[in-house]
């Protein structure tokens, strides 16, 4: 679990990601400030849409050049600067330091090699250790992920194994070179429930062992009251609401949190009906001045429509780093429910 | 949902900014060389294309000595080879457009057959096309010719048996993917029959890649048909087709060379400028870039 | 309810009925065939749905809920069993009969960027059932075509657009206004909303217990979101290699699933809240492939319930736990009350 202040491996400041776009220059993530500490996970929370898996591409460097860049904000990995550094200098901290987890695992391995091979490749990467040892050690992390007989399966090609098997090798791949901070990519969503609830549950346990910090980006609130300790949730490019998981489920405190966590249907309380948000989040090229969930917001004042809010200390208050960009707040007694 | 583009690969945002811009000179080319002359050869032409001036034989072209009145020089009885040239025009777009509709609907309707009814159907079609990749198609138009004497009908049915082909497997391989797709199932549980799903659903659907194969395929027809006329198994002469008047340089290729150059030229310009066309058509009707 | 729609017909007389409902796929004897085997899709499916009910299909990928709907649709043939709607056997219907048949059953899929044919305009993809049925005027047409779109909350005038000019949850809802025209008696939902963004999910879902009430249509849900299940469907049946092995009234089930692959289905549902910890323990192993089930039991291989060589070599047989409440497993065999 979190520890003192001082455990903080990343730190984001105000990253800003440009697009040139045909609908002209957008800016799918705004303003995005981040901490992320030692064996803590942040699940960062939006539609798509939002910026979130844009985000975790610019951690990395790995946005889609030449159409999207850094235009502004500092990535701090355990104190160094990322964004200035060199597409070599990258190179070597990418996959060793920091390392990305996505979503379709048969995006991430390629066919043509056994999972052996790759393995090997990222544990080699990681330390330049010498050749002995690297079965031993690759069949210790696919075992470490729950692969049943992982010495048989260093020879197994990406294709003979099922979905949630390849999400595990590709989790075995990440941790290789024994990472700082993991940034995973809905890396459940596309497995079934049974399975995502092993993969959650071994995540959890790898990180309870490891330290590893973990930037879990999803769409699902179910994912994150499952294993976030800490939230943030981005509407339009930008983080609305930032806080500890229990502030966040408990007293949301922007009305875009309070809403998404409303809708949610629970499997025990069966409701007449869904407590729905209108409407949908605008086209990043056409945002709204203000606010911009402010159109579609039930709490919405003339200022919110005018002028975009700063951010304001949330209702779990500011000593928990609960933050919301709401104006409403500035009013202590009001609350989004 | 916000309207913000998928990331682009770097090579996709390329292309995607290439699209944008139509091709020029690849147009202007094609207009100079192919269109304006095919349609409206009797109106610029400085001369009749078969008329001999025998006085003139074999004069360079205006540049290398020669005289204005015959800017791109004259062929050995004296005829103007721009106007050659410029008439050539007519039957390379002419074989080339009529050949590629005939195997593109012949080939296009075996496809979209052979990919929706699948099994038997799909085995024979299939297996026809085989065959009929396999034949050269020297051997067919030497049959043909050598039982109707060279005509056109024998080199556009050479050029639609060479094409249909292509077109067939290219379809054949889309229908197979669409007819799997929800749109389908969603409007076969709506009622559609058969024959509206393949046209109303599946065709329009196939079009663009029929548009752009037949396109790209332009440039394979006039060199088809230039080869053919080349070997003197195309059309019958004096039709003055631009392979007729490469081979007729021939024997003239040291001594008067533009009488080959300028009609060779004129096929690889056109070529060059059509494949450039198709390929940023591509780019243009490629769905995956259309939504942007 | 829009009083300008048409008032629903004889809502009351629509009974679908499964019996033994069988689907088999063989491979093999082909050139290209690796070896012949044989898929047991689905195996002896037996279910009941009336008007105005919603019956759920869950299951994870493979236990044969998608090829159940293809049945239920007609876009398939069985190879074993039978469908019938009010007695009349689906998969005889020819001429009159089988028109009859696909005024009267409709779908809703999953992706509604892939189930609406981009090329077609938004009145022509409404409109399609309607057309397959008789010619209309123009105006009477465009007027119907009016009506549905404005009861799912699309703007009548965009029905000349294109879908790509859509969103996706407005593209669900044109796909809902189509399924509506025809008036039907029943809809086949193919995971209606797990495409949908989250604040477009819960809208989405109202409509369809809305347009329930309204119209008393019986609405076949697949699924493998148990939240969206629980939601919208009276009774659920789950499904396991290709049967089902428990099918029960909603409420009760979620309470206290009685087959022991339920109870860990349900466990492994993502929690509302942080405090509601990680649920059952996740299942072990993966999910048997269909090529080669297991004999006895066909979940005998993960249950953490496995009473006995039983469970190896004997199919248990469905058993009543309840009213409208039938389990298949030796564990409830000869509890019946």
């Amino acid at each position: 679990m979190a520890a003192g202040g001082d455990s903080t491996v990343l730190k984001v400041r105000g990253l800003r990601v440009e697009i040139a776009s045909a609908a002209g220059v957008i800016h799918p993530v705004d303003d995005i400030s981040l901490d992320l500490r030692a064996g803590e996970t942040l699940g960062l929370v939006g539609e798509s849409g939002s910026g979130k898996s844009m985000t975790g591409l610019a951690l990395l460097r790995l946005l889609p050049r030449p159409a999207a860049r850094i235009v502004a904000g500092r990535i701090e990995l355990d104190g160094t600067d990322l964004v200035p550094l060199s597409e070599g200098a990258m190179r070597r901290i990418r996959g060793r330091r920091i390392a990305m987890i996505l979503q379709d695992p048969q995006a991430s391995l390629n066919p043509a090699f056994t999972i052996g091979n790759q393995l090997f490749e990222a544990l080699r990467a990681g330390d330049r250790s010498p050749r002995q040892g690297l079965r031993a050690r690759a069949a210790g992390l696919l075992r470490l992920l729950g692969l049943p007989a992982p010495e048989e399966r260093l020879q197994a090609y990406p294709h003979q194994l099922s979905g949630g098997m390849r999400q595990r090798v590709v989790g075995a791949i990440a941790l290789a070179s024994d990472p700082q901070v993991i940034v995973a990519d809905e890396p459940t969503t596309a497995l079934d429930l049974t399975i995502q609830a092993q993969y959650l549950a071994l995540l959890e346990d790898i990180q309870k062992r490891t330290g590893v910090a973990i930037l879990f980006i999803t769409h699902d609130f179910g994912v994150v009251a499952r294993l976030c300790h800490r939230v943030a949730v981005m509407y339009a490019g930008r983080i609305v609401e930032q806080g500890d998981v229990r502030d966040i489920f408990d007293r949301p405190s922007h009305p875009y949190t309070a809403a998404l966590i409303r809708s949610v249907p629970s499997l025990t309380a069966r409701a007449a009906r869904l407590p729905a948000i209108a409407g949908q989040p605008p086209p990043l090229s056409a945002l709204p001045a203000g606010c911009s969930f402010a159109p579609r917001c039930a709490h919405a004042q003339p200022r919110c429509l005018a002028q975009a809010p700063p951010e304001l200390p949330g209702r779990g208050g500011a000593e928990n780093r609960h933050v919301a960009r709401c104006w409403r707040l500035e009013d202590p007694s009001w609350t989004p429910d | 949902m916000a309207s913000i583009a998928p990331p682009l690969a770097p090579r996709k945002a390329r292309r995607a900014a290439r699209r944008r811009r139509p091709p020029i000179i690849p147009l202007a080319l094609l207009l100079v060389v192919l269109i304006v002359p095919a349609l409206a050869a009797d109106l610029i032409a400085p001369h009749d294309p078969y008329q001999s001036h025998l006085r003139n034989r074999l004069q360079p072209p205006a540049f290398w000595g020669g005289s204005w009145e015959f800017p791109l020089g004259t062929d050995r009885l004296g005829r103007c080879m721009l106007s050659r040239i410029l008439h050539g025009a007519w039957y390379a777009l002419s074989i080339s457009m009529v050949g590629i509709a005939i195997g593109a609907a012949l080939g296009s309707a075996m496809g979209l057959i052979a990919g929706y009814a699948r099994g038997l159907t799909d085995v024979v079609l299939m297996r026809l096309a085989d065959i009929s990749f396999a034949l050269p198609a020297v051997l067919l138009v030497l049959a043909l010719g050598v039982a109707w004497g060279p005509s056109l009908q024998a080199v556009l049915i050479v050029v639609a048996f060479v094409l249909w082909a292509q077109f067939a497997r290219q379809v054949r391989g889309e229908v197979l993917s669409l007819r799997e797709r929800d749109f389908v199932a969603r409007a076969r549980v709506a009622g559609a029959g058969h024959l509206r799903i393949l046209l109303r659903h599946i065709l329009p659907n196939v079009f663009n890649t029929i548009v752009v194969m037949a396109t790209l395929q332009i440039g394979v027809i006039i060199i088809l048909e230039a080869t053919l006329s080349f070997l003197g198994i195309g059309i019958p002469r004096p039709a003055p087709t631009w392979g007729l008047l490469i081979a007729d340089g021939r024997q003239f290729i040291t001594s008067a060379w533009w009488i080959s150059f300028f009609p060779g030229l004129a096929i690889l310009l056109v070529v060059l400028s059509i494949n450039l066309l198709g390929d940023w058509l591509r780019d243009r009707l490629d769905p995956r870039l259309r939504q942007i | 309810m829009d009083p300008g729609l048409t008032p629903p017909r004889d809502q009351a007389a629509l009974q679908l009925r499964a019996e033994r409902l069988t689907r088999h796929f063989t491979f093999g004897g082909g050139l290209m065939a690796r070896g012949a085997g044989t898929v047991r899709a689905l195996s002896e499916v037996d279910f009941e749905l009336t008007a105005g009910q919603t019956l759920a299909i869950v299951g994870e990928s493979g236990c044969g809920k998608s090829t159940l709907a293809r049945l239920v649709l007609n876009l398939d043939r069985p190879t074993a069993g039978r469908v019938l709607l009010n007695g009349e056997d689906i998969h005889a219907a020819r001429g009159r009969a089988l028109r009859r048949f696909r005024r009267q059953v409709q779908a809703v899929f999953q992706d509604p960027w892939a189930s609406l044919n981009p090329r077609m305009r938004v009145r022509d993809l409404v409109a399609e059932p309607l057309d397959m049925q008789h010619r209309l005027p123009r105006s009477e047409r465009e007027e119907r075509v009016a009506q549905v779109l404005q009861r799912v909350g699309i703007d009548p005038a965009r029905m000349h657009a294109y879908p790509h000019e859509f969103s996706g949850g407005q593209r669900q809802r044109i796909a809902i206004a189509s399924a509506l025209i025809s008036d039907p008696k029943l809809i086949v939902l193919d995971e209606p909303v797990s495409a949908l963004d989250v604040s477009i999910r819960s809208q989405v879902m109202n409509l369809f217990r809305d347009l329930q009430e309204e119209r008393g249509i019986a609405f076949l849900l697949i699924a493998h979101d148990l939240a969206t299940t629980a939601f919208l469907a009276h009774r659920i049946a789950v499904m396991y290699l290709g049967r089902i092995v428990e099918l029960g009234p909603t409420e009760q089930m979620v309470a206290a699933p009685a087959h022991p692959y339920t109870r860990s289905l349900f466990g492994a549902a993502l929690p509302a809240h942080p405090d509601a910890g990680p649920g059952a323990p996740p299942l072990s192993g993966e999910i048997p492939s269909p090529l080669a089930q297991p004999p006895g039991c066909a979940f005998h291989t993960r249950c953490p319930a496995r009473i006995g060589p039983v469970c190896d070599t004997q199919r248990p047989v469905p058993t009543k736990v309840g009213a409208g409440w039938s389990v298949e497993c030796h564990l409830h065999a000869g509890t019946e009350p």
